[in-house]
């Protein structure tokens, strides 16, 4: 438990509740309600996923969102589409999300 | 790893759809909104996820 502690706290746009039998829910939000996706959640997503996946003790995972829909809200802040340097680390995060989605997938 | 989908999904569709197992009632709505909005490539691998 000393782990999940570790990360439990860690990510302002997931809830994070894991049960005695080892089943971890992940309730995306913002601010308690629907998650709203920003540059921010972008980044904070690879860590998310990437804790979730290092964590032996958690043996299965349910992701969901909060409030009335699971993610149809995208907002421009923290986002910078436009410069080489900005595309190229949304390129790295998302990369990072889909590796570690499949691999996540393999324990 | 269980996906429960508590609504539509119109972005980012590949934190739902690359879980194991994925709960949606039969209205839930999957899209790929935002980047023809913001006129940015859709690269979230979502071109490929769709023919799967």
């Amino acid at each position: 438990m000393a782990r999940f502690d570790s990360y439990r706290d860690a990510f302002p746009n997931a809830r994070l509740t894991r049960k005695p039998n080892g089943v971890l829910e992940v309730a995306l939000h913002s601010e308690g309600g629907k998650l709203v996706f920003d540059g921010h959640t972008h980044e904070q997503f690879v860590d998310l996923f990437h804790a979730i996946g290092e964590d032996r003790d958690t043996r299965a995972v349910i992701l969901t969102g909060s409030g009335d829909a699971f993610m149809d809200a995208i907002s421009p802040e923290g986002f910078d589409f436009f410069t080489p340097q900005g595309y190229d680390k949304i390129f790295r995060e998302g990369r990072k999300v889909l590796a570690t989605s499949s691999t996540s997938r393999c324990r | 790893m269980i996906t429960a989908l508590n609504g539509p999904v119109l972005l980012h569709s590949e934190y739902a759809l690359l879980t194991d197992i994925i709960l949606a009632t039969p209205e839930t709505v999957f899209q790929d909104k935002p980047h023809f909005e913001f006129g940015i490539v859709p690269g979230d691998g979502m071109h490929v996820l769709c023919r799967r």
